[in-house]
């Protein structure tokens, strides 16, 4: 018996040995920070006023925020416009290419490549790239407009698009950013549904759509799910596109609520308010994505 | 009720001909069984017919009509797969309608299509169960009841039972056979079995590396293989072979090794001798046929005894001759130690001479 006892702590110190890195790196880069927001986020504390030193105010600030601040509700509505207008355009553009990629074409392996690039790149690239073809006089979309005479018909006119339709133009730059990202997980998802299934399905009688429909797309929904988790959370932190593309105007037309807690960080400096913004954010993430799961029925522990 | 033609069928896999020129014909409600080692073809043959696989040359006809660009879906075979291939997301019930429900049947036939399969299979119990939550035997059965259920022109099945213990192996073995002859559907089975082939077939095709090496009853198949490969391949334990020179000497017909010189039944050895495309011939005797002999005589051969494996109602002997092993098959039980010198000898009616060139059969 000692000699079991003994390796048993053995194994216990390699353990905690062995998470000590991972623990201090989520203590340092997760837990500390969250904590910190927090207690921010009871301050009065803005940096204009040096001369104020911070002092605890208790709920103040998110009274503020909840009861009287327009700019907050504003950033949450784009926020909601771009989640609503990009990521189901993503996911079914994203299980449109994994199909075809899928099936298998001539070129593939070539093509490959081109559509991950847009993973590869900081938003604040895609900003620039999609800034500048938006961009008036000389953007090639200001051209093909005016070629195809979708300026005329479509728009009754030239118009800005940055200025017109800001947010448009913002989840165009976000659906073409991130579909690859439902790309690559729904293709990886769809080669791990056995082929003598969809083989099988053929066998009963069903036609090929039927086949995906009714066995590889039932197959294919925690992977759906898991990526459309993760790109909802990702929504609430979508900065760099917006930010160079508009810098959340004309006005605040596409002041996405990153953008606006970016703002009173670091333009008007009232860190502990920026602070109540973003553990407001997180609390609306927490919410919505237990009714998301709830709708989905689904369960990370896996099983039926 | 259907009729199938297979014609010259052809399939390659880049360098490898996966299939190569082989043409068959089933008949209405006939069980032929496509036996063959592994890799010899039977998968891909079967996929072929069922549309899974293009063919590269050749014809398959379905009731007279070719049906090599019709998409699998309207050929009305079902196929069942050695890995059953169930829905894993969907319940006993709904695997089992799911066919039914794509042809847009009517709710409760549906229903009493499903419930009375299931009782036919005796999986009733499990019709709210999940797949993985089911035995292979159960799982085995649903597949079946999948296939069944929408009562097809043709049943294609590939080592349905293959994934099974023994017992069960054997139990579902005849209750196979006997729900096929109950409901008369053209079947083409699939195993590298030759046992299951022998005991459920109407019909066996034999091949070999694409190519087809006899097509016959089981019957003819034990009794008259065409070429050595058969020989070797159908039967348990297989054939014995011996390496010999065929020749007359004053009017009696000889065989002769190394380590000994038979006789053959002169009429038999004729017409080998007539055929052989040289004096060099294989002898195959089935370990049945084998006999230890009390004493010397015309066709007996010392032997030494190397292993004795008794399996209970019989005894499998295996013997050397010179450093070669052979196997004799005995019913009931033999006394013998490693190493003791016995004698040896067989039934002269029931020997089988093959070409050694073209391995083709020169007595039948
Ligand atoms: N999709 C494929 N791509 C390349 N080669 C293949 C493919 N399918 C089969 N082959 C090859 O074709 C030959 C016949 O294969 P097949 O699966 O028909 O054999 P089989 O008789 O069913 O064997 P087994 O008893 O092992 O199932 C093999 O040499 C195999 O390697
Ligand atoms: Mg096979």
């Amino acid at each position: 018996m000692p000699r079991i006892r003994k390796k048993k702590n053995y194994t216990r110190k390699y353990v905690l040995i062995l998470l000590l890195p991972g623990l201090i790196l989520l203590v340092a880069v997760v837990i500390f920070p969250f904590l910190y927001t927090l207690w921010l986020s009871f301050l009065r504390w803005n940096l204009r006023f040096s001369w104020a030193k911070p002092h605890f105010i208790g709920l103040e600030n998110y009274k503020n925020a909840i009861l009287s601040d327009p700019r907050f509700y504003n950033s949450l509505e784009k926020t909601f416009y771009l989640m609503a207008g990009a990521v189901p355009i993503e996911l079914l553009l994203g299980l449109g290419l994994a199909l075809l990629f899928h099936t298998g074409f001539p070129g593939k392996r070539i093509t490959m490549p081109f559509f991950l690039i847009p993973l590869a790149l900081s938003g604040a690239v895609v900003g620039l790239i999609w800034g500048l073809i938006f961009v008036l006089t000389y953007g090639p979309l200001d051209y093909i407009f005016q070629v195809t005479g979708i300026w005329r018909f479509v728009f009754g006119g030239r118009v800005d698009l940055l200025i017109s339709h800001p947010m448009g133009c913002i989840i165009t730059a976000d659906i073409w950013q991130w579909t690859p990202f439902f790309f690559i997980i729904l293709l990886a998802a769809l080669s791990s549904v056995p082929k003598d299934l969809m083989e099988a399905a053929m066998m009963d009688g069903a036609s090929s759509t039927q086949a995906f429909r009714y066995i590889a797309l039932p197959m294919l929904k925690p992977a759906i799910a898991v990526a459309l988790i993760i790109r909802m959370i990702d929504v609430f932190k979508t900065f760099g596109v917006p930010f160079v593309m508009t810098k959340g105007g004309p006005g605040y037309a596409s002041e996405v609520v990153s953008l606006y807690i970016y703002n009173e960080a670091l333009q008007y400096l009232d860190i502990a308010y920026a602070a109540t913004l973003s553990v407001i954010v997180i609390v609306i993430i927490i919410v919505f994505l237990n009714a998301f799961m709830k709708a989905f029925r689904f369960k990370f522990t896996g099983g039926g | 009720m259907a009729t199938l033609q297979v014609r010259n069928l052809v399939k390659r896999f880049g360098e490898t001909i996966a299939v190569n020129k082989v043409s068959f014909d089933v008949h209405d409600g006939e069980f032929m069984v496509l036996l063959g080692p592994s890799g010899s073809g039977k998968t891909t043959t079967l996929r072929c017919i069922a549309g899974l696989e293009m063919p590269d040359e050749g014809e398959i006809y379905l009731d007279g009509e070719l049906i090599n660009y019709v998409p699998p879906k309207d050929r009305d075979m079902a196929m069942v797969f050695q890995s059953y291939a169930l829905y894993p997301h969907m319940t006993v019930y709904d695997n089992i309608a799911f066919p039914l429900k794509l042809r847009k049947l009517p709710k409760s036939e549906i229903d009493s299509r499903v419930k009375e399969v299931a009782e036919m299979l005796r999986i009733s119990h499990l019709l709210g169960r999940k797949p993985h939550q089911l035995s292979g035997g159960e799982q085995q059965r649903v597949a079946l009841a999948r296939a069944i259920v929408r009562k097809p022109r043709v049943f294609l099945m590939d080592e349905p039972l293959s994934n099974l213990d023994a017992k069960l192996r054997v139990y579902m073995r005849a209750e196979l056979k006997k729900l096929q002859k109950e409901l008369g559907v053209t079947t083409i089975y699939v195993t590298h079995d030759q046992v299951e082939a022998m005991t459920m077939a109407d019909r066996v095709i034999v091949l070999n590396k694409g190519i087809i090496q006899q097509l016959g009853t089981p019957y003819e198949l034990y009794h008259k293989p065409q070429n050595l490969f058969v020989a070797g391949f159908v039967g348990s334990p297989p054939m014995n072979f011996f390496e010999g020179e065929l020749v007359e000497e004053d009017g009696r017909i000889l065989f002769k090794t190394s380590e000994f010189t038979l006789e053959l039944p002169y009429e038999a050895g004729r017409i080998a001798l007539r055929k052989a495309s040289g004096s060099i011939v294989i002898l195959g005797v089935r370990p049945e046929h084998i006999y230890v002999a009390e004493e010397k005589g015309p066709r007996s051969i010392e032997a030494t005894v190397f292993v004795v494996e008794p399996l209970g109602s019989e005894t499998i002997l295996d013997f050397k001759i010179g450093d070669k092993i052979y196997k004799l098959r005995h019913e009931g039980e033999l006394d013998f130690k490693p190493g003791d010198k016995i004698l040896v000898t067989y039934d002269p009616d029931r020997i089988y001479l093959f070409d050694k060139k073209t391995g083709k059969a020169l007595l039948y």
